[in-house]
């Protein structure tokens, strides 16, 4: 039964299973509009793509849920949204294009989240939430208040953001009553303290603005600046505790602070003004944002000593209860502890699987899964140590964080780590190598970096035997050994040659030695890696191996270089016989024959020197055989038949040694067919028809033996079966 | 487990993903994803390049390895739907190959190359495999609840139930219920109604596949508009 069912019956199955959907939850939308599919379910609505036919445009439709379809305040809100929305013309909001009570149509944006985006730096965001806050500026300037404004809200396309979905907005200037008083809209997380108390007057363009802070927030740090468990604890967080620190820089700090201030009056004015600091921001300029005045932090200050009293009033009376029974307290104490201590260590085994994953799929170029792994390990370490300072959380929040590319948040953490647990010598360790891939290290910080990175190590899975090799490696370069620390680094790149920091170290080294070259080359190499490291990295190397004469001679410089420093040199040494071997079919194609002969003999050098190290790879020699057959067809060419006997019988040697380490490889097999056919046209040419056959039939013999092994989709398949058909042809063109 | 063909589609476990995680569930877990043969290797075929044979050995390695590697155990239904867990771990399996066969080369075992060396590498702008993989797995679904759908009514006495709806839904000509009535010798009031409730129990179980690859109803919901995400125009009735 399970026969392959034709197109248009999959297409007909897949209409009847979707007219449930179209017939109850699909929006009843005017014919112009042909829905694609569902982009994605918020609060209240559904949004869709869909076609519109009249003026021959994809775009987004959005209309109520449908259990919401009835809802009249819904509606009425949706149509308040269209009317809002549409008023507002600019680069950066999605533009509304169509609304009735039903349904609105907006501009169809194929945008990420912001807190989506594969690799963006801190200062990406600051230049997004910027833009964005400039939009949501002219947005208030129309009376249009956003009140959802969080990092779904805001998509990004290419470089450009768009501010999307103006679902809550509320007109300024309309005394509405749509937004019913105490009820709260919007996302709790990136809500400022008047939406979560359901304050709906007191909710306005500084509102916004605290939104906008908490979203940049959440990006910057990986986590919103309020996790709780649940919605009560996150109001009552939103509205009482303070933001903790960004730890990023102190200005950036300072806005992002002056955003998420509990009083609306004490954060920026517009979202102009916060546009215009993250300006200076990005421009190195002195912010506008201040420290919080003098009144404002004795007000805190006094409404901390309350919360200190309530603290003392509690602690009195516990202090009772342990009177009246001491083991009560004591076993609450124990069974908290043991449960902190048991969701650290469920919080470790989950950490440890994220970076696992995460680096599995970052070498895949799989960024933005791995990423979201990652964000989600850091919001529950953090949320984690929102409870708990564990010294060991912080560690591992820092792995996290650095394996996220946030190096800066990566060392607050880690020092925060050392900070609570000065033992935790992996941490220092770690330490020491941020610190050593800075460039600008003072004397204390290179006495600091050379302490932590001697100290002795316990094992520890996250710290892999290359870290502890480049940690020597660094340790030496910071104390002057550039001989010991280059060749350490070469060896981390014999194991891994895609080792990004290793090369970054080796760059350093050259530019102490003052050779700008190398360092060139270490550092590109390495930023190469970086943009693409695993299977596609060396995929692309090959593929420059052979595409343009440029590529070819600077895959030679390339690889000169490498292999004239690594310690086991072998795989730089056979990735430049093979730039040399298909440097001489290129130039023997342009007819400069001399040259070839001389890139074909560096091939055959590069696998001498190989085989010296490695005399028993079968697939050295055959490629050494290879060059040989080669060396022998242009040396018959130019008339040195000497050369052309000893290259030859070496690719004969080469073959035999080659057969008998690997019997079953179809390439050998190829070449020794492609020996004999040569040798075979030698005695023809010689009139010696006997050899000729003999020669032949080896020929023949070796090529069917070469495709049968072979799999079906070997590359030199069509090469073998016509160079079979000429030998066979050619045996019987011999009797 | 060791046999190169993909397993006969009755194997299918009706059990949510989520639930056979953990303790004996990975051999269960491999029997799901076993079920998903055909989109698994028409991916590993897209990213490796792979033809016929080639990609059936590897299919079979994949799935070892999952086994071997204990990656079903390790499955977290919390952090998404089957389908993207197994886009996750044919990844993590690609890696691993990779790197055995980088590991293979880098220890000493040279890559054979033979004379003819015009073959570059150039990567075209071949269909993604992860759109491969979803636009397989749809196929899959809609054939496999066919085929219970089949199984489930000619098994409770309605075989023409399914004869009209395989030659109404799934037939190269358009017949009408008229012609269906006089085809089977019933009643058009009958060919409506059987239509009718054929088509329901059509939904019902293809609901019911896509529900064991995903942890709750929210993911449910998602699953199955993607189902419908590239649903053109077609020829639904």
């Amino acid at each position: 039964m399970s026969d392959d069912l034709p197109e248009h019956a999959l297409r007909r199955l897949l209409a009847v299973a979707a007219e449930d959907d179209c017939g109850s939850d699909a929006p009843e939308l005017p014919a112009r509009y042909h829905v694609l599919r569902e982009l994605g379910r918020g609060g209240m609505g559904v949004v869709y793509e869909a076609h519109d036919r009249q003026l021959d445009r994809v775009c987004a439709v959005k209309v109520l849920a449908g259990r919401h379809a009835d809802d009249e305040h819904l509606r009425q809100r949706l149509v308040r949204e269209a009317l809002a929305a549409a008023r507002l013309r600019h680069p950066h909001i999605a533009a509304v294009y169509d609304a009735t009570p039903d349904y609105i149509s907006m501009q169809r944006i194929d945008g990420v989240p912001l807190d989506a985006l594969a690799s963006c730096s801190p200062r990406d965001f600051v230049a997004l939430v910027r833009d964005a806050a400039r939009a949501v500026h002219d947005a208030h300037q129309h009376g249009v208040v956003h009140r959802d404004l969080k990092p779904s809200n805001l998509l990004v396309e290419g470089s450009h953001v768009y501010v999307v979905d103006f679902g809550l907005a509320k007109a300024i200037a309309t005394d509405s009553t749509v937004s019913l008083p105490g009820v709260v809209l919007g996302t709790p997380v990136f809500m400022p303290p008047e939406q979560a108390r359901g304050d709906n007057l007191a909710v306005g363009v500084r509102s916004d603005v605290y939104a906008l802070g908490a979203t940049l927030f959440h990006c910057l740090r990986g986590a919103p600046p309020f996790a709780a468990a649940n919605l009560p604890e996150l109001l009552r967080a939103v509205a009482e505790r303070e933001a903790p620190p960004l730890g990023i820089e102190r200005d950036l700090d300072l806005v992002v602070a002056t955003c998420l201030r509990k009083e609306p009056e004490q954060r920026y004015a517009t979202a102009a003004a916060l546009a215009d600091d993250l300006d200076r921001w990005l421009r190195h300029e002195p912010v506008a944002a201040r420290p919080p005045s003098l009144g404002y932090r004795a007000r805190k200050l006094l409404q901390r000593r309350g919360s200190l009293a309530r603290a003392a009033a509690v602690a009195a009376v516990l202090a009772v209860a342990v009177t009246a029974t001491v083991l009560v307290p004591i076993a609450l104490r124990a069974s908290a502890g043991r449960a902190a201590a048991t969701s650290a260590v469920a919080l470790s085994a989950h950490a440890a699987a994220v970076l696992h994953d995460a680096t599995m799929l970052s070498h895949l170029g799989d960024v933005a899964t791995a990423q979201r792994a990652l964000d989600g390990a850091i919001g529950r370490a953090r949320a984690f140590l929102a409870q708990n300072d564990v010294p060991r959380v912080h560690h591992l929040l820092s792995r996290l964080l650095r394996a996220r590319g946030q190096p800066d948040a990566a060392f607050v953490e880690l020092t925060a780590a050392i900070a609570g647990d000065p033992d935790l010598a992996e941490a220092r360790f770690e330490r020491g190598l941020a610190l050593a891939s800075r460039n600008d290290l003072d004397d204390a910080e290179l006495a600091q970096a050379v302490a932590d990175l001697s100290l002795p190590l316990a094992s520890d899975a996250a710290l892999t035997q290359l870290d502890r090799l480049l940690g020597r490696a660094e340790r030496a370069r910071l104390t002057g050994d550039l001989v010991t620390a280059s060749e350490i680094l070469r060896e981390v790149l014999v194991y891994d040659p895609g080792h990004v920091r290793a090369r970054l170290s080796l760059a350093r080294i050259a530019l102490q030695h003052g050779d700008d070259t190398m360092a060139a080359y270490w550092s590109s190499s390495a930023v190469d890696l970086q943009l693409g490291y695993g299977p596609t990295h060396f995929a692309r190397e090959q593929g420059r191996l052979a595409i343009s004469v440029h590529g070819l001679e600077g895959a030679l410089v390339d690889f000169a270089g490498e292999a004239s420093l690594g310690t086991d040199h072998s795989v730089a040494l056979a990735q430049r016989a093979l730039v040399h071997l298909r440097r001489t079919l290129r130039l023997e194609r342009d007819g400069e024959t001399a040259e070839a002969l001389g890139a074909l003999r560096a091939a055959v050098d590069d696998h001498d020197a190989l085989l010296a190290m490695h005399p028993d790879v079968a697939g050295a020699l055959n490629n050494r055989a290879v060059c040989l057959i080669e060396l022998q067809r242009l040396c018959a060419a130019a008339g040195d038949g000497a050369a052309a006997g000893n290259a030859h019988l070496a690719a004969a040697r080469d073959l035999r040694r080659a057969h008998a380490l690997a019997p079953a490889q179809p390439e050998v097999w190829f070449n020794s067919g492609l020996l004999a056919a040569r040798n075979a046209r030698i005695q023809s040419a010689i009139g010696w028809a006997a050899g000729a056959r003999a020669r032949h039939r080896d020929a023949a013999a070796a090529l069917r033996r070469a495709l049968t092994l072979a799999p079906p989709d070997w590359p030199h398949r069509q090469a073998g079966a016509v160079l079979l058909s000429e030998v066979t042809a050619g045996d019987n063109g011999d009797r | 487990m060791d046999t190169g063909t993909p397993p006969r589609r009755s194997t299918f476990p009706s059990t949510r993903w989520s639930r056979i995680v953990g303790g004996t569930g990975g051999r269960d877990l491999e029997a799901l994803a076993r079920s998903y043969w055909r989109p698994i290797r028409a991916w590993l075929a897209a990213r490796l390049r792979l033809r016929d044979e080639a990609a059936d050995d590897l299919t079979q390695e994949a799935f070892t390895w999952m086994l071997a590697s204990h990656f079903f155990e390790r499955a977290d239904p919390a952090r998404g739907r089957f389908r993207a867990f197994l886009k996750t771990a044919l990844r993590h399996f690609v890696v691993q190959h990779w790197r055995h066969a980088n590991a293979l080369r880098r220890g000493g075992a040279q890559a054979h190359t033979s004379l003819r060396l015009d073959d570059d590498l150039s990567d075209g702008d071949a269909l993604q495999p992860d759109e491969i993989l979803d636009a397989e797995w749809r196929r899959d679904l809609l054939q496999r609840a066919r085929d219970r759908l089949a199984g489930e009514l000619e098994g409770s006495g309605r075989a023409v139930y399914f004869a009209l709806f395989r030659d109404y839904y799934l037939a190269d000509d358009d017949v009408d219920h008229r012609t269906l009535a006089e085809r089977h010798g019933v009643s058009r009031g009958d060919v409506s109604n059987w239509l009718d409730y054929a088509k329901r129990r059509y939904r019902a179980i293809l609901r019911a596949l896509v529900r064991d690859t995903v942890d709750d109803e929210e993911a449910l919901q998602v699953e199955w508009s993607w189902l419908f995400a590239t649903t053109e125009r077609g020829e639904g009735r």
